[in-house]
């Protein structure tokens, strides 16, 4: 009668536990150094993502209103009991989160990240998106890997852009451009004319459709930000 | 039932194969069922088990078999159909009711299943033993992992690196 399980069927059984409750596998990799060996090989992760598909949502940002802003900061609301390593993101306003990344400004002129700043929530990296042109009032941060045919379940170490854009002074051009992570550089600069008095909405984040980008501005115009293989703007109405 | 297979001299009824457990005992079943086992698959193929022959599996007891071929038999027509494309709704209700049903067994014996299902490569067994295990761990401690499994306790040092784990990854979770 066998009394315990063969060590080489244990990745079979492990690959099983359900990703809606991340922590059980941050239990399981605690229970011996084989399990953990186990849980940390790439090649378990990728056979772990391949079979579950959808990773499962963990939780949401937002962005408290009313609170001194010394005090503002992101609250991740977790919708699983997995909590984050670093919560403590005072002094930030988040504008988007896509992809397993988070955008966000950093208020904090003491602060050797002042500035847009590209958050990874899991692993707390950084990354200083430098010389922002202050015209720009929406961002948003989307994966390029794999030419856009990535899953986004690998690839929080990838390369990444993030869009920006923003209406000109007289209110009547939206104007984009984004940075890439693998160049650390900005692309070059598009514009657009909608007509006078248009702005882009405030607090209303880029939605990601298909490869596009849609920023929502007033009168019912949405404009698509369309990244690969070059940007090019357009505007919609809604 | 499985189509009549030809080549046997059993006209009409389905070809029958005997397999011997670990202590001797045979144990005649329909072809069909024992080729989901796809290390008995070929064997059976080439014309093995039939008759007085038998094929013996060391490795496993009478007890084991007994159940592992209870699924086999359970399972046999839908595989058949090649993952039953056509099965209805009830019949695949009927087959998760029944493997719900199989592994509420003793840990012994789904040990000794997994370790079977694992030896006669019977793939869907496989996953549902190994999915069951999976269900047992879910939501427990690493304490609480280790005494469902029956792992001895563990070494000092090994409670040591439990504790730092937690230590480092306990943000993960309340």
């Amino acid at each position: 009668m066998a009394a315990s399980l063969p060590d080489d069927l244990i990745p079979d059984i492990l690959v099983l536990i359900p990703p809606e409750e991340p922590a059980c596998l941050v239990l399981a990799s605690a229970v011996c150094k084989a399990w953990r060996r186990i849980v940390t090989d790439p090649a378990f992760s990728g056979r772990y993502r391949a079979l579950h598909r959808t990773p499962p949502m963990l939780g949401f940002f937002h962005n408290p209103m009313d609170i001194p802003m010394e005090d503002k900061a992101p609250s991740f609301v977790p919708t699983t009991s997995f909590r984050l390593p670093t919560p403590d993101r005072r002094m930030r306003h988040m504008f988007d989160c896509h992809h397993g990344r988070v955008l966000l400004y950093n208020y904090d002129f003491e602060s050797p990240t002042q500035g847009f700043n590209i958050w990874d929530p899991l692993t707390d990296d950084q990354h200083i998106i430098p010389d922002v042109p202050d015209m720009f009032t929406k961002g948003a941060v989307v994966c390029t890997a794999a030419s856009g045919g990535c899953h986004h379940r690998s690839c929080s170490a990838g390369p990444f852009i993030v869009a920006f854009a923003g209406v000109n002074g007289h209110g009547d051009a939206v104007h984009a451009d984004f940075y890439s992570s693998e160049t650390r550089e900005w692309s070059l600069e598009l514009y657009i004319y909608v007509g006078d008095g248009f702005e882009l909405k405030e607090d209303r984040p880029a939605v990601f459709v298909g490869d596009s980008l849609y920023f929502v501005g007033t009168s019912g115009f949405l404009v698509r930000y369309w990244y690969s293989p070059l940007l090019r703007l357009v505007t919609q109405t809604c | 039932m499985a189509a009549p297979e030809s080549g046997d001299g059993n006209n009409g009824a389905a070809r029958m194969v005997t397999l011997i457990s670990s202590d001797n005992t045979r144990f005649e079943v329909e072809a069909a069922a024992a080729s989901l086992s796809q290390t008995l698959q070929l064997t059976i193929l080439d014309g093995g088990g039939g008759g007085g022959d038998g094929i013996p599996l060391p490795n496993v007891d009478s007890a084991t078999l007994s159940k592992v071929l209870e699924y086999c038999i359970k399972h046999a027509p839908a595989a058949a159909n090649g993952g039953a494309p056509n099965a209805t709704a009830v019949d695949r209700a009927e087959l998760e009711r029944f493997d719900n049903e199989f592994v509420n067994i003793d840990q012994s014996v789904l040990y000794s299943l997994i370790m079977a299902a694992h030896n006669l490569e019977i793939e869907g067994l496989q996953s549902l033993v190994a999915k069951k295990v999976a269900d047992m761990i879910k939501g427990k401690s690493p304490m609480e992992i280790r005494r469902t499994l029956g792992f001895p306790d563990p070494t000092p040092e090994e409670q040591a690196e439990m504790n730092a784990h937690m230590l480092e990854y306990g943000w993960a979770y309340e």
